[in-house]
């Protein structure tokens, strides 16, 4: 898909995020939509509504949040790691490009929800000085790959500091 | 985790700040359940129902705090320090020393009546999002303010981190009356971090 060649601004190459992601999103999304389908199943096994009316469409929109739409996320996902700065890519309707100086970095998590864990992954958090939307956050890298990026963002910290 | 440093350079807090976890749980538990006990008629039972929904509070309140202390711990690093918690969904964080602005002590009522001081590092990243170890005594809040001084105070210090701790919790002991007084809020801005 790669969508961001023609408006990126420096023209470097992003990484993609680990396609373990995908599978994680696809987890998530199943446990999303699990109580949607029982309800409708409930719904058409009452026999109140005619057959389908629920199941159908619900089935189908649950369909495509498990099985396309992490796809697309995955694909339109991305991010660079700079020498003084983090760029996070990402939204496929609501499109956003996110640059973080490192210069401005207050602390970093490194975040492991229980489905991340289980695919090895790390969700890692650069939280800014700010009160609003103070905290930037890039899922779906490998948990190893996380912790380089915080030793690294961290060791930059230090040398811009002295 | 897989960092490099020495496992020994972990520390969790205070084992005490497991009963003031569990004591705080109680208390926030207590009035729901009591009403839940005269809501659904339940006390009319008797011991019966009382000594049973007590009991379950008691060790939900334990479990929790249990876990909430095993699953925490802190490391005091060359450059950085770093928290990690939580059981299913776990975060690591580092907080730079360079980053922290201020360093403030707290002692509430509970964590008081144990001895226990709630120690922050405030970072300027707006709202919640700051470094809180809870609950440590105060040998080790001291220490662990004196620490963030060291290291604010110049990098040369650096040098000298592994020792801090014993030492100053050694000084500390030696004159309690000092350091208990001055619990509330003391600022360890060093004032260069807007020199930009």
């Amino acid at each position: 898909m790669a969508p961001m060649d023609a408006n990126e601004p420096e023209g470097d190459e992003l990484t993609p995020l680990h396609p373990n992601y995908v599978k994680v999103v696809r987890l998530g999304a199943l446990l999303f939509a699990l109580p949607f389908v029982l309800g409708a199943l409930v719904l058409e096994l009452v026999h109140v509504f005619p057959h389908g009316v629920f199941l159908v469409p619900i089935l189908l929109v649950a369909l495509w949040l498990v099985v396309r739409a992490p796809l697309r996320r995955y694909h339109a996902r991305g991010y660079q790691l700079g020498p003084d700065r983090l760029r996070v890519v990402r939204g496929l309707m609501f499109h956003s490009d996110t640059v973080v100086p490192f210069g401005r970095v207050q602390h970093i998590d490194v975040h492991q929800g229980p489905i991340e864990r289980g695919y090895g992954l790390a969700t890692l958090v650069l939280h800014t000085a700010g009160t609003h939307n103070a905290s930037v956050k890039l899922p779906g890298v490998a948990h190893a790959d996380a912790l380089a990026m915080r030793e690294e963002i961290r060791a930059h910290i230090k040398r811009e500091t002295m | 985790m897989s960092d490099a440093a020495a496992p020994e350079e972990w520390r969790r807090t205070s084992p005490r700040s497991f009963l003031v976890g569990a004591t705080m749980g109680l208390r926030n538990a207590g009035l729901p359940t009591l009403a839940a006990l005269v809501g659904t008629g339940a006390w009319r039972a008797g011991w019966v129902a009382i000594v049973p929904t007590a009991a379950a509070m008691l060790a939900l309140a334990v479990l929790f705090s249990w876990i909430a202390w095993r699953h925490f711990r802190y490391r005091l690093g060359d450059s950085d320090i770093r928290v990690e918690r939580g059981l299913f969904s776990r975060t690591a964080r580092s907080v730079p020393y360079e980053r922290i602005h201020d360093v403030s002590l707290e002692q509430a009522l509970v964590p008081r009546l144990f001895g226990m001081v709630e120690v922050k590092f405030e970072t300027g990243a707006g709202g919640k999002d700051e470094l809180v170890i809870r609950y440590v005594d105060a040998a080790e809040a001291d220490a662990l303010r004196e620490t963030v001084r060291a290291h604010k105070a110049g990098p040369v210090v650096t040098a000298g981190k592994a020792a801090p701790l014993p030492e100053s919790a050694s000084r500390r002991m030696a004159a309690p009356k000092r350091s208990s007084r001055r619990i509330p809020t003391r600022s360890v801005t060093s004032g260069n971090r807007y020199r930009h």
